[in-house]
């Protein structure tokens, strides 16, 4: 109800006239709540059985939690010790349903096995690091890609085309970390232009920190924009080759370059969007190789190090923020297709 | 389109020889010596890359516990000093009474905690009965089981009951890497609580922590009240994380880290000189050498062991694998440990020809090798089987990818022929052995009373004469007598990389003494 008055504003004066339960329903009904109200609901499952595979995927494994930290100095007696200390001698099931009790009614991701620290505040310190090296990578070759796809289609197998699809090729068959760690000896080592490791946050200074995590963004931007300038220039060549609109446009005299960014870069750009939420997965992968390469201080150290430990609070922790990451970015998609498309805004087109 | 692509070339050919030029360049530079006869100086705020892993935690007692950063902020009762030797720390004297069943371990006096407050004989009685509770699961229980209880000798006096005489306790205090031989304000512990204590703990040692991210980065300051004064040199220290060599180098190299710890491929290890940095060895103390499951066929039979001794090139698999960095070894300790013997009377070098002779007269040998996960561990295994199937053997290598604890489920099953293995703080022997060689331990690849008991007199004689003879004997007896386990190669697990620095390591000592290092 509360959000329903807040979406009636006082500006609005069709909606002001409405009962606030009529508003609501109208609410309900449109095409673009139906779609978040359903995405959110389907994350409720996402995250049960990312969870509960990841917690039966630990405990199966070799060795368990107590002992991975005791190493070498394990016995039988200090072995069933470090059980018992840890809470680890209930069966896995009645760990696990106590974690997502305590998680789901409570918000409350436990403490790590290991330290005794909450999950949410080890969580809380480095997620916006990651994010920070996402998001830039993300913003850094959508930037790129969008103007090189243009340029691209404007003259398929023309110079520009040539050198991007060289480029391309590259960036999509080089794994990141080599990219990562060859970046690293160019512009660190050799050129001493940015750091080799280490991270500023932005209370740094914008400067200082941007120094930092230019390199670990640039090498997962990288392949995004190898990807996302192939889809989208072979998307906009389909788009100016074939459509009855573009044949149209150049009938009544249009210039091709009007034609292509007014008309079918809007209309090329759909899968663009698709592809672009199906790769949160790779940056979010992408991020935990760069911060072992470059020494920052984000997710990717805390979760390999969780999980080399079975600390199975924090793992699980990590993994569902994740997992709400990756439903967010495909919802904001669906939004993105809505705001777009007529079509989908209007509910003439099923979601 | 022949002229552009001839183009696209051009740049691109232009583009590689201006990489190749720099990256030249910078391989040309020399190396620097890294120990000089001036006198150190303070100052200096240098980052160490490690890629051993920062700590999750820095309360001695709880896990994950371990290595340099504890050393920065506790020091030690005592340090490894040269070639297994005891450095008397904050401890300055031990001395046993009592018929060898009470130790009495002198505390230095006048220490303080970065609290203000006193390190003495009941601060460390406070530690120790805390460390010693089962329930606290410390991992330092297993080399001191035969504590019975700590009391207070005096001010700076504690003293140690033992169940029975344990000679070698001194030794096994300075063997371990462990929460005994740190000790924590009990005033700082009480008001902070443990986990709190564990994120901004209070120490004696060189530095005291000024920010800590667990796993991650620990940021140390110099501690002005530090008994060894003009020790410290450093002003600051930051320990931040790093995946791989390669990324540990290039941090050195570029100068966003001062020291790069724990470079552990030999190809990188061979590298770093020409990059322009220096290479500091730490004294190794580990071995590698293979376990036999002596239980079971095929090798409960004396034979079949000897032919496996007999059977692989260890000289060719040092000089291929380990490019020469990792020397030969005959018994379990190194030249860095206590009681090391350079060679061991009777020990098989590789004879493929009496290898050979056995599998014929036994009807052929079939087994399998398990290995851990690194490259270098899986090349062992790769060389062995190749040797042992050139002489008529049937191997198959299984490769233990969750690493240690899979491998020790493996031995523990009894899930195994051989097993490759390495391991390290050996200096001061038998005290580690008896992980692999003891009836009581489920590592153990074997169980013979003989090997008990020399193990027993060793660890217990107070005299070292005895205990070397006893140590001398037990090599010559499980080494070669009954052929249970075959140590090949010291395992120089790892060396440090540095720019600027001196006195980073010292030879003979298996560990960088940070109080020492100091800044160019």
């Amino acid at each position: 109800l509360s959000d329903s008055t807040t979406i009636a504003s006082p500006g609005s004066r069709q909606e002001t006239s409405l009962l606030p339960g009529r508003v609501v329903s109208r609410i309900y009904r449109s095409t673009i709540v139906r779609l978040i109200v359903v995405r959110l609901l389907q994350t409720i499952p996402v995250l049960f059985g990312v969870t509960f595979i990841l917690f039966t995927l630990l405990n199966v494994l070799p060795g368990g939690t107590a002992a991975q930290i005791l190493g070498t100095s394990v016995t039988p007696a200090l072995l069933k010790a470090l059980t018992i200390k840890l809470g680890l001698n209930h069966p896995f099931i009645i760990r696990y349903f106590h974690w997502l009790r305590l998680a789901a009614l409570h918000g409350n991701l436990g403490t790590s096995l290991l330290n005794g620290v909450p999950v949410a505040t080890s969580i809380g310190q480095r997620l916006p690091v990651s994010a920070e090296i996402g998001f830039v990578a993300f913003v850094e070759a959508m930037v790129l890609a969008v103007p090189v796809a243009i340029l691209a289609a404007r003259r398929p197998r023309g110079v520009l085309d040539r050198m991007n699809l060289i480029i391309s090729m590259f960036g999509i068959s080089c794994p990141v970390f080599v990219l990562a760690l060859i970046a690293s000896l160019v512009f660190a080592v050799h050129l001493h232009w940015l750091p080799a490791i280490g991270y500023i946050p932005l209370s740094g200074g914008l400067w200082a920190n941007l120094r930092t995590i230019l390199l670990p963004a640039s090498s997962i931007a990288f392949g995004l924009f190898a990807a996302f300038s192939r889809i989208l220039r072979a998307d906009l060549i389909d788009q100016m080759n074939g459509q009855d609109y573009v044949i149209t446009a150049r009938s009544v005299g249009l210039a091709d370059w009007a034609i292509l960014i007014r008309y079918a870069f809007r209309n090329a750009v759909f899968n663009l969007i698709t592809v672009a939420a199906l790769y949160i997965g790779t940056i979010i992968a992408g991020t935990v190789l760069v911060e072992q390469i470059f020494g920052i201080p984000g997710m990717g150290t805390l979760l390999i190090e969780a999980i080399s430990y079975r600390d199975e609070p924090t793992v699980l922790g990590i993994v569902s923020i994740l997992a709400c990451i990756v439903v967010v970015a495909n919802l904001l998609a669906d939004l993105l297709y809505a705001a777009l498309d007529p079509r989908i805004r209007h509910g003439n087109s099923r979601v | 389109m022949f002229r552009v692509s001839r183009t696209l070339l051009r740049i691109v050919a232009v583009a590689l020889a201006v990489l190749v030029a720099s990256g030249g360049a910078s391989m040309a530079s020399t190396a620097h010596a890294n120990t000089s006869t001036s006198t150190p100086k303070h100052g200096g705020n240098i980052t160490v890359t490690t890629e051993a892993g920062t700590p999750v935690a820095l309360d001695p007692l709880q896990n994950g516990v371990g290595g340099d950063p504890t050393t920065m902020i506790y020091g030690g009762l005592v340090e490894p000093g040269l070639n297994g030797t005891i450095g008397w720390d904050l401890a300055t004297s031990y001395k046993v009474a009592d018929k060898n069943l009470v130790g009495e371990l002198a505390i230095r006096p006048g220490v303080k905690f970065t609290d203000g407050t006193t390190l003495n004989a009941s601060a460390v009685v406070w530690n120790w009965r805390t460390d010693l509770l089962p329930a606290n699961a410390c991992t330092c229980l297993s080399n001191f089981t035969d504590i019975s209880s700590v009391s207070i000798g005096g001010p700076d006096l504690v003293d140690i009951h033992f169940t029975q005489p344990y000679g070698s306790f001194i030794d096994a205090l300075n063997a371990c890497d462990c929460a005994l031989d740190w000790i924590a304000s009990p005033t700082a512990y009480a008001s902070e609580g443990a986990t709190k204590f564990g994120q901004a703990p209070v120490g004696a040692g060189p530095f005291e922590v000024s920010a800590f991210v667990p796993s991650e980065s620990l940021t140390v300051v110099r501690n002005p009240h530090y008994w060894d004064s003009p020790q410290p040199y450093l002003n600051s220290i930051t320990y931040k994380l790093i995946g791989n060599d390669q990324s540990n180098l290039s941090a050195v190299q570029s100068g966003s880290s001062q020291i790069g710890e724990w470079v552990s491929s030999p190809a990188n290890l061979r590298s770093v000189k020409g990059l322009g940095l220096n290479l500091d060895p730490i004294a190794p103390t580990g071995d590698f050498w293979f376990d036999i499951d002596a239980f079971a066929p095929p090798f409960n039979n004396l034979q079949a062991r000897e032919a496996l001794q007999y059977g692989a090139d260890y000289p060719a698999l040092l000089k291929g694998i380990f490019l020469g960095l990792y020397p030969s070894l005959e018994d379990l300790s190194t030249p860095a440990d206590l009681y090391y013997e350079k060679t061991v009377p009777g020990y098989r070098t590789y004879n493929p020809t009496a290898a050979e002779a056995i599998v014929k007269s036994l009807g052929g040998l079939t087994f399998a090798i398990e290995t851990g996960p690194s490259p270098a561990d899986i090349q062992v295994a790769d060389e062995f089987q190749q040797n042992y199937e050139a002489e008529g053997m049937t191997v198959t290598v299984n490769v233990a990818t969750q690493g240690f604890a899979e491998l020790s489920a493996a031995i523990s099953g009894h899930h195994y022929g051989i097993v490759t293995n390495f391991g390290g703080n050996f200096y001061s022997p038998p005290i580690g052995w008896t992980t692999w060689t003891s009836c009581a331990s489920e590592l153990s690849s074997f169980c013979d009373p003989e090997v008990t008991t020399l193990e027993s007199g060793a660890l217990s004689a107070v005299r070292a004469s005895v205990r070397a003879a006893d140590i001398k004997e037990l090599n010559e007896y499980a080494i070669v007598k009954e052929a249970y386990i075959q140590p090949f190669a010291v395992n120089t697990s790892y060396d440090v990389a540095s720019k600027n620095m001196m006195d980073v390591t010292e030879a003979g000592v298996p560990q960088v003494l940070w109080q020492t290092v100091w800044e160019k």
